[in-house]
Parts: C-alpha cells; structure tokens; sequence
C-alpha cells in the first residue's frame, strides 16, 4: 500500500519536472519521450499495489517497517556523508572526516565517548594513509574558511 | 584468433609482475572484507570501487574481479566458522559446513570449500573462453532493436529472479531507469530532471548511488536491528585440512553437478548466483541416496552450492562483457568500472581490448590458484577478523563511504548523493522492493532510450520493429514468459520455497 503511494508519488514528482520536455514524435524521440512512457509505467503499477491491496485488508504486512528504534541510526548515518560534504571542502579533510565519523558512531549503542573517538581518530588516519600517499588523491588535510 | 592463442595473449597480460600483485591484492582484499559480518560481494565492491579508479583498465579490472570472488569466498569461510553467512549465496553453505565445524571437521569443510570453488572457477573460465568469441560474433548482428529488447529481456528476467513481489521489482527497476537519465539528454542537449544543479549535468555519478543503497541503507538496518553478540567460533581444530580419499569421492559428483549448474544459472540476468548455490543445494539433496544427511553435516552441502556459486560469479561475466549488459549488481559496477575507464563494453571488447578481454579471463583463473593458497594457510586469521564487533566496523564503512565518493572527482555532490541514496534504499528495502534490479535500471536505463530512439529513428517511427524483426521478437517472447511465469501464483509458491528451503 505505502510502496503503490510511493511509485505514485515518485511518478507525479517526475512527471512535473518533465512537464516542459518536448516529447517530439516517435520517429523524432525529444526529451521528453522516454520519461513519459517510464513515468507512465510506475504509476500503473502504483496503482496495480494500491488497488489489490484494498482487495485484502489486513495483508498489509509491511506497514510498519520502519520501527522507532531506526530513528536514531537513520539520522547518525544518513548525517555522516552530509556532514562530511559540509566540512571537507572549508577544513579539510581531517576535521571533516573526523567529525563525520564520530558523529555516525552516536548511531550505535551504547555509546561510549572515549571508544568513539578512539574509532574516530584510527579510521581517519587510515583513510588519509589509502587514499591521500597510498592513491596519490589531491585531498587538503587542513583549510579555514576563506584561505 | 583460435583459443590456444588467445589464452597465450591473455596469459601474457595477466602474467607481469603489476597485474599478478593487483590480483593477488583484490583477491586479499576481497576476502579480507568478505569475512566481515554483513558485508556481501556488491557492498565490498561498492566499497573498494574508488580504490581501483588510478589503476590502468585492465589493472582494475583484474583487481575487481579478484575482489569479486574473494568477497564470496570470504562469505563461505564464515559460514562454516561461525555460521554467519556475509551474504546470501553462503546461507546454503552454512547449513551444512557449520554443522561439520561442530562435529569438529571444520578444516575438511574449508577443505571442500575452497578445492570445489577452485575446480568450479577454472572450469566456468573455460566455459568463458569458449563461449564469449561466438557469443560476441552474434551480437556484432546486433541492431539497436535488438539491444533494446535485450534490455529489456535483462531487466524483466532480472525482476523475475529477485526473491520478492514482482510488481515492486519492476517499480524500483523502473525507478532506476529513471535516475538513470538524469541529466544533460545526449540528442537534444536538454537538462532532466536536475533541479537546476549544475553538478547533475552529468547525471548522478553510478558509484555514490550504489554505495548508498547497499552500504549506508544495510548499516542503518543493521544498527536498528541490534547487534547480535552470539557467535561462538567453532574453529576448534583447524588441522585436518587435508580430505581423505572417501571424502574426495563424495564431493566429485556435486562439484561437477554444482559447476554445470552454477555455469547455466550465472548467465542469466538476475541473481544468479544466489539462485546457483541454492538451486545446486536442493538438487544434491533430491538426488542423494540418503537426504536426511543433508543439514547434519554432508560434505556434498558444501561442495555443491560452493561449485555453483563460485561458477555463476564467472559466467556471470559473459553478458556483460559480450553484449555490453550487465547481468547483476556486481557486474553492474563492473560495467561502471569499465565506463569510467573509458571502455564500452560490447561485443567488440574483444576485437578492440583483446589484451583486456583475455587478460581478465585467464586472471581470474589465476585469482581463483591464488585464493586456494592463500585461504587454507590464513583461515584462522580469517576466523578472527569476522569477530571484529560491528560497532568498530560500521564508522569504517561510513568513512571509506564518504572519502571514496569524493574521491571519485573531489565533487560535494557526489558525497550529498551517498547521503540521498542511502535514503532511497533504506525506504525502499524497508517496503521490500529489490535493490539490484535498480541498479539494474540505473546502469542501463540510458542504454535503454538510446537504443529505442535508434531503433524508432530506422523504422521511421514505427513500433511494430520490434517485433517484426526475428531475434528481437524472439528475446521480447522471453521477456514476456520469464515475467508472466514469474507473476502466476503457482509458480510464485514454487519460488519461494527454492529461497527458503
């Protein structure tokens, strides 16, 4: 039920950004062509879930696959690349990774300070020995805003 | 070329000093993050990806495949153990091997393990050698008609093989057709569905994207889940790895059996290595003369999903690197591998890249030599980093997430996708929609609408070509019946029970 929504909303919100595409003729495929019949397709079987599952109440057995308790690890590890994307770039790699990381481990319990930046503070060095000498990667370790 | 030639050339490339040390370093590397709890094949792929983007073509290559086969490899070695199968492939092994740990024949376990997987990768090598030139010399015939009803015969069959409900199969792998397209349209040169991100003009880069759905997405359920701290090593004696001659015997049959089977089922689109291991399982068990063994310990439970899953992971190489059409998420990341190298795969890799082409084949009959001496020395080794507790484990995986996705072009928006991405296969794992038949989506989607304007183009327009010229209506046939037998309940039932049995 929530999946047949979901296809159904994933086709409406791509079918809005495609709504200026020129679709051209079948000969002459514009942009806009491919995306429609693809974007058509998901939202038939959107429909195709939503419809036979009003036919069965009560077999709606994935209703509740996001427990409570993913909440927390969802955010540690989802935050993690976002912050890391913030933090690279203005301070370079070694402040940015080992924030990131320390913060991903708040997505584990329990949660033991020290343990964590212990853990922080190794998968960063290691990370800079793979990728910074080890593949030769043009990473800055250190940066400030505006420098 | 003839064979005998070809194979020199390939053993010539595969040979010098550089490739032979990357085979060696994948097949380690491989194992090494194989033997983690939770980490499959497709994750450690996904993982090490980034790593092999400074090496030469056919370097990485090798390097991947090696990391490829090791990773499953890895995944057996901790079922026996410690019954903790790192992927789904190795469920089948552990039912037997851990149960032969117990009673304390762990090494004549690991033993048939690794001589079933090395006799099974050096015959589906051959079956790779002989097969691919012809396969290839067909496909040349091919005209965009037929490559788009070939895709489409690989995404349905792919559907079709995924173990849950195919009407969310089909909606992921068509979700993934679509981010597939994001970006600048080749033809007109028109932005899609970029929100005006300059950094999407090139689409979303394909390794941020399934790192994301198979790295970050399985940690978070991981860490929801709790982590279970019940393993208890059965490494007991690890001595005896040597097998008596009666166990030699008993385990002939089934590798021959699993490596026919495993080779078959390893071409086709979809899981086909996961289906190889249980499918080989389940006929060892019907055909033996005492099934009850089955469960309690028979070496023939090891040897034959072993051989199965070891020969489909080779095979599985010869859609992708004939036809230019991956056939699972591994090989979907392989083709990316190779794209972002610079190189198409197709059939004419093999006429353009004969090096290349015949350098990975017989590298990965080297690579298979290599982790039959590298394995049995090392099991205790391998023993002990499986123990590594997940809450060590996961930061590494999200470090080496984020340092490899910005490593790909020193680009934020690759690191912001792994975060989006990480969403998407959480949501859509959480709704029991199939992962891997979206990657499928994500990888040839464009191939996809390039082949079907080609196609429309030449026939002025015309749908009907592509049921008017013979091959595509026959591979569109396929299609048909592989998702129609797929969708019919009975058949349904059946399924079920392979992956459960």
């Amino acid at each position: 039920m929530i999946t047949g929504f979901l296809f159904v909303g994933i086709a409406a919100c791509f079918a809005l950004l495609a709504k200026d595409l020129e679709l051209g003729t079948s000969q002459n495929m514009g942009p806009g062509f491919f995306p429609l019949i693809v974007v058509g397709l998901i939202a038939t079987l959107g429909l195709v879930i939503i419809v036979s599952a009003l036919h069965k109440p009560g077999g709606n057995a994935n209703a509740g696959a996001t427990k409570p308790m993913m909440w927390r690890p969802f955010v540690c590890i989802i935050g993690s690349p976002v912050l890391f994307a913030l933090l690279v770039e203005p301070f370079g790699l070694i402040p940015g990774l080992s924030l990131s990381v320390l913060f991903s481990t708040l997505g584990g319990r329990p949660w033991r300070p020290w343990h964590s930046i212990a853990v922080s503070a190794l998968v960063t060095f290691s990370c800079w020995l793979v990728f910074v000498p080890g593949l030769g990667m043009p990473m800055p370790l250190f940066n400030w805003p505006g420098h | 070329m003839n064979l005998p030639e070809n194979l020199a050339t390939g053993f010539y490339a595969a040979f010098s000093l550089i490739n032979l040390l990357y085979c060696f370093l994948g097949a380690l590397l491989g194992t090494l993050v194989g033997v983690l709890p939770g980490i499959g094949p497709t994750m450690t792929i996904a993982l090490l990806l980034p790593v092999t983007f400074t090496l030469p073509p056919l370097s990485a290559l090798i390097m991947l495949a090696g990391i490829f086969y090791g990773a499953q490899y890895g995944g057996s070695t901790t079922s026996i153990l410690i019954n903790l199968p790192g992927e789904t492939s190795s469920v089948v092994t552990a039912l037997d091997g851990y149960q032969l740990a117990r009673k304390g024949r762990a090494g004549a376990a690991l033993a048939t393990a690794a001589i079933s997987s090395f006799v099974a990768g050096t015959i589906a090598t051959l079956i790779i050698a002989l097969l691919a030139p012809p396969l290839a010399t067909l496909a040349l015939k091919f005209q965009a008609p037929e490559y788009f009803s070939l895709m489409v015969l690989g995404l349905l069959v792919s559907v079709s093989l995924s173990s849950g409900s195919v009407v969310k199969a089909m909606g992921a792998t068509l979700f993934g057709v679509l981010i597939g397209i994001i970006g600048t349209d080749v033809t007109s040169g028109v932005e899609r569905f970029t929100l005006g991100v300059t950094d999407l003009y090139d689409g979303i880069n394909f390794v941020p994207i399934a790192i994301g759905m198979f790295g970050l997405a399985e940690i978070i359920r991981n860490l929801g889940q709790g982590e279970d701290s019940s393993r208890s090593i059965q490494s007991g004696k690890l001595s005896g790895l040597a097998l008596s001659g009666r166990d030699l015997k008993q385990i002939v049959g089934p590798t021959l059996r699993g490596t026919g089977l495993g080779s078959i089922l390893g071409l086709l689109p979809g899981g086909g290595v996961v289906l190889a291991s249980f499918s080989a399982y389940a006929v060892e068990k019907r055909i033996s003369k005492d099934p009850s063994r089955f469960g309690q310990g028979a070496l023939e439970g090891v040897a034959a999903p072993e051989s199965a899953n070891n020969a489909a992971a080779q095979t599985s190489f010869i859609p992708m690197l004939t036809l230019g059409i991956p056939s699972n998420a591994v090989m979907a990341m392989m083709m990316g591998a190779l794209l972002i190298h610079g190189i198409t795969p197709g059939p004419r890799i093999m006429t353009e890249q004969p090096i290349l082409f015949w350098g990975l084949v017989v590298s990965m009959w080297v690579g298979n030599l290599m982790l039959l001496v590298l394995n049995l020395p090392l099991v205790g080794l391998w023993a002990k980093v499986a123990q590594v507790p997940y809450k060590v484990l996961f930061p590494v995986i999200v470090a080496i997430s984020c340092v490899g996705s910005y490593a790909i072009g020193l680009k934020m928006i690759d690191v912001f996708m792994l975060a989006v991405f990480g969403v998407v296969g959480f949501v859509l794992a959480g709704l029991d929609c199939e992962l891997a038949p979206m990657l499928f989506g994500v990888v040839v989607g464009p191939m996809l609408e390039e082949n079907m304007r080609r196609a429309l183009i030449l026939s002025r327009g015309d749908p009907t070509t592509f049921v008017e010229r013979p091959i595509s209506a026959v591979l569109l046939a396929i299609a048909f019946i592989a998702i129609v037998v797929a969708a019919v309940p009975k058949m349904r039932k059946k399924r079920a029970e392979v992956f459960s049995d």
